[in-house]
């Protein structure tokens, strides 16, 4: 988890404190027009709170902005304009604020004509720092682009597809986009245009940046966007910039590839020229053992602390498994005996738990009963306990579990029957049990089940001693 | 606010407070509101129980790792790394531009070139050149990723070991696995987190330090258990001294610490209470673990072990064991791989075949034992040594040696990981033709670290320390994951 920072908390503020000067200081110059009427006279009297207000927000406004810049992301050019423009405006609102209370004793009609006069820079400044604002959000140009361009202009999908087939793939759409997505997207798309590039629209991304075109098709070593993620990371020009996560050299290669193939944004991988190395490296992603993580996607509510504290007062290694997840491991390591509580209490965690250790422990079929309740389970290691083939058998309702230790307990071939019914189920190790290898010939299934008993031959060099000849 | 942050909050000081107080004490309210919203477990606990299992920063693939330090260094030219050009320059004097600016620990004037004393072949599907060596290895080339051109800086076996186990040449840094068990605590309370297993004969020339645990609580250090006659030392109760007695004796002194600790707010305390209680845990597990006695004769035919004596054969075979119990970073170290040709164990055609012997068949029996047990998926295993050694041979004084021999060199060198996520029959980093130098891929030290670090879940930037005002962390400022051989 990042470090969690009050000071930069409050930067993330700017972007709601920003209307308020806007709407204050405005509405502050036309309550001063008004009390001009006779009408609405009593409205000077409404001046000077909302200048006060006006002045105060656009101060947090300027001062929650600078802190926000700090964080870096932005185009500097844009950025320094807004950035003064924003300490202007807040500066001469609170001029104008100090004219209204009278703070420089001027004659009351002088002072009268120089909060009218004050006020209409004061009206510019907030409009034009509001824009660049704006437009560093939004991208320049985006209040005279025509609203149709955007809804029209070919959008890339940036849903992910996954890869079923490597050959029928989309070079571009399949492989390059999700990798842009996740590396470039942040600073060059419809969220930021730094360099004014946008990568996420095939128009946009032919157009290129400020600097011109990004692509030459067919020749990487010319192409903008490819000098600049293989210029070496210490240079300022690298992208992505150097705090930023890094493209990996089989990402460079694949984008390389995309270039010298022509930079087609619809042609299949079979279209392409086949390469031995990047063609196994796609085999991988579509295998999706690429940054897969076995952790499931849908979120889930914290367990209760209080069942967590227990089973660890009870000797239970029970923790998340990642900082960011409320999914839960528990480890029954070193405590061999289990508790009717532990088990009372793991079905308390039943959403959560997705990795269980009871290997070495005194768990028995009976026990056993009470794990189907864990529907969430991915990982269960029941190595080296007394359990039989009647305790597994009710195990066959866990439908997310992808790894079964079996070690060194009583299952015989008998027991495959029902563990072949669980759908997710990849890997499974029996060794040192009563199944076969002739049992596992028998059924027709995708589980990786290891039936271990390796051995080492004795070789002669085995015993070979080197001396001096 | 992470666990860790509550230690960091520990050192504050008064300048930080001032520092602080910039964002206005309304801030530093809000902080500690929010702070008491953390969901996540105390971080007090942490600080009473600094063992407690805890999460990393994502999902880690390993749960634990062995790493097999070859202490003084071993060739890779004679295991790894096949240059048939070397072969072909054997004999002829070095070329000046591979010497000029460059330092070696002996090499003086102009050594000759030392052609490979192996016989290389490709392996598995894979294709991983492995000299006849290692022929049980070789089987198993297939299960592992290569990593041909690491680079160190360090070209002295005390600090490039320092450099390699805790990310800087010089004392004081935390070991790689104190990190580890600070990060992620362990998963069983009656048993270390971090163990050390020494072959016997010469400990490393960094001494212990390879295995301490720096500026963080001394409770993260590794424990070096021993494979001959009692596992730790002075863990047994004296005679005459039941456990009952003991217990209360335990008690009696805990108490008083608890007391100290109250007073003074020092984490030292803390972990001398820990150690206290874990130790008299250890008096019944350790023993337990520690005894491959149990073992049945094919497992122990499995790694060659001879049991009562040190080996490194032993020591695979416990970390094993240890890892099996849910034991979180097993260090184990062999000597003897510093082949400079001084002597007849330390030729590179005599001696160093016979070390390559000895680990040969315990490595690769730990490796298999692990997959046949469902362990290797979530075992980082890690093999290599300090530095690597000179493609050219060694003249000491720039005199002609007794034995072949090859110098420390530290430009290229090849170490190997596999399980807890790495890719199988991978290879990343070439050198060029004669093995001197990297020609693509080059990985360092700190890159290396930082790619266990991220197999056990963890941001390499970001598990750090608060130490002298400023964040530590094991990889300094630099390192990068080794993406390429990650599955």
């Amino acid at each position: 988890m990042a470090e969690f920072n009050i000071t930069s908390f409050f930067g993330r503020f700017h972007p709601a404190l920003v209307h308020l000067p806007i709407g204050i200081l405005l509405l502050a110059f036309l309550f001063e027009l008004l009390s001009k009427t006779k009408r609405y006279k009593k409205l000077k009297a409404a001046v000077k709170p909302a200048l006060f207000f006006g002045m105060l927000s656009a101060v947090l406004s300027a001062t929650s902005g600078y802190i926000l810049s700090q964080e870096g992301g932005y185009d500097d050019q844009l950025l320094t304009q807004h950035k003064w423009l924003g300490f202007a405006t807040a500066g001469l609102a609170f001029i104008v604020y100090l004219f209204s209370r009278n703070s420089f004793s001027l004659p009351r009609g002088d002072r009268k004509k120089a909060v009218l006069i004050l006020f209409f820079p004061l009206v510019i400044l907030v409009l034009v720092t509001g824009h660049w604002g704006g437009s560093l959000t939004r991208g320049e140009g985006y209040l005279f682009e025509s609203s149709l361009d955007i809804v029209t202009s070919d959008k890339i999908s940036a849903k992910r597809i996954s890869i079923t087939n490597v050959d029928e793939a989309r070079v571009f759409g399949d492989v390059i986009q999700p990798l842009l997505e996740e590396k470039c997207y942040a600073c060059h798309s419809s969220k930021k245009q730094k360099g004014q590039l946008r990568l996420d629209a095939i128009e946009l991304f032919q157009k290129g940046g400020k600097h011109g075109e990004v692509l030459v098709a067919g020749d990487p070593e010319e192409s903008e966007l490819f000098k600049r993620i293989t210029l070496s990371v210490e240079e300022k020009e690298h992208m992505p910039p150097r705090k930023e996560p890094q493209l990996t050299s089989n990402e460079i290669e694949l984008i390389r590839w995309w270039i010298t193939e022509g930079a087609s944004f619809d042609k299949k991988v079979k279209e392409f020229a086949q390469h031995k190395e990047l063609t196994m490296y796609l085999k991988t992603l579509a295998s999706g053992n690429v940054h897969k993580s076995w952790v499931p996607d849908k979120e889930v509510e914290a367990a209760d602390q209080l069942v967590i504290k227990e089973l660890s007062s009870s000797g239970v290694a029970v923790a998340t498994v990642a900082a960011n997840s409320n999914y839960l491991a528990v480890s029954f390591a070193g405590k061999k005996k289990i508790e009717q509580r532990d088990l009372e209490l793991l079905n308390l965690l039943s959403l959560q738990v997705i990795d269980l250790n009871l290997s070495w422990t005194s768990v028995s079929d009976k026990d056993l009963a009470r794990i189907p309740s864990l529907k969430e389970l991915r990982v269960l290691n029941l190595g080296h306990t007394a359990v039989t083939n009647a305790g597994i058998s009710v195990l066959n309702v866990l439908e997310n579990l992808f790894r079964l230790n079996l070690v060194e307990t009583k299952v015989d071939n008998e027991v495959l029957k029902s563990l072949i019914e669980m759908k997710a189920l990849k890997e499974l190790y029996v060794f040192q049990t009563n199944i076969t290898k002739e049992g596992i010939s028998t059924l027709n299934s995708q589980i990786k089940i290891d039936t271990g008993k390796y051995q080492l031959p004795h070789l002669v060099s085995d015993t070979v001693v080197f001396r001096k000849k | 606010m992470n666990q860790i942050d509550f230690s960091k909050l520990q050192s504050i000081s008064r300048r930080h407070f001032l520092l602080e107080s910039a964002a206005g004490l309304g801030a530093v309210a809000l902080g500690s509101l929010l702070g008491g919203c953390s969901t996540k477990r105390n971080a007090l606990d942490m600080m009473l129980d600094p063992m407690s299992p805890r999460a990393p920063h994502f999902p880690g693939k390993a749960k634990s790792v062995i790493y097999l330090h070859m202490a003084g260094a071993p060739s890779q030219l004679e295991l790894f790394d096949f240059k048939p050009e070397l072969n072909k320059l054997d004999g002829q004097p070095c070329p000046q531009s591979l010497l000029e600016g460059k330092k070696f620990a002996f090499i003086r004037g102009t050594p000759k070139m030392l052609g490979q004393q192996a016989n290389f072949k490709q392996r598995g599907q894979s294709g991983a050149w492995v000299s006849d060596h290692l022929p049980h290895f070789a089987g198993i080339a297939d299960e592992v990723s290569f990593l041909k051109a690491v680079n160190t800086d360090q070209f002295n076996h005390a600090p490039a070991q320092l450099f390699i186990h805790s990310g800087s040449p010089r004392l004081g840094r935390p070991s790689i696995g104190s990190w580890a068990t600070y990060g992620l605590g362990s998963e069983n309370a009656n048993l270390p987190g971090f163990v050390v297993l020494t072959s016997g004969g010469k400990t490393p020339d960094a001494g212990k330090s390879v295995w301490g645990s720096g500026f963080l609580p001394s409770v993260y250090q590794g424990v070096q258990c021993r494979s001959e006659g009692e596992p730790v030392l002075y863990l047994n109760d004296p005679e005459g001294v039941t456990r009952d007695l003991k217990r209360k004796t335990i008690d009696a002194i805990n108490a008083v610490n608890q007391e100290h600790y109250k007073e003074f707010n020092d984490p030292e305390t803390i972990t001398r209470i820990n150690q206290y209680e874990l130790a008299y845990r250890m008096q019944i597990s350790v023993p337990e673990v520690m005894n491959i006695n149990n073992e049945p004769d094919y497992i122990q035919q499995l790694y060659g072990t001879t049991p009562g004596k040190a080996s490194f054969a032993n020591n695979c075979l416990l970390a094993r064991k240890l890892v099996e119990q849910g034991v979180r970073f097993v260090q184990l170290f062999d000597w003897g791989w510093d082949s400079h040709g001084t002597d007849e164990n330390l030729a590179i055609d005599i001696g160093f075949k016979n070390k390559c012997r000895e680990i040969d068949r315990p490595m690769t029996a730990l490796l298999l034992d692990l997959k046949q047990r469902g362990l290797l998926e979530q075992t980082l295993i890690v093999w290599g040594g300090e530095f690597g050694r000179t493609p050219m041979q060694e003249n000491r004084e720039n005199k002609k040696m007794p034995f072949l021999g090859r110098d420390h060199h530290v430009e290229a060198f090849t170490m190997w990981m596999a399980g807890g996520g790495i890719k199988q029959g991978g290879s990343w980093g070439e050198t060029d033709e004669i093995g001197y130098a990297a020609v693509k891929g080059k990985t360092s030290v700190h890159d290396v670290q930082a790619t266990i670090l991220n197999q056990l879940g963890f941001d390499h930037e970001k598990l750090t320390y608060q130490f002298q005002g400023r964040p530590f962390r094991l990889t300094d400022v630099s390192g990068k994951v080794i993406s390429e051989i990650v599955a």
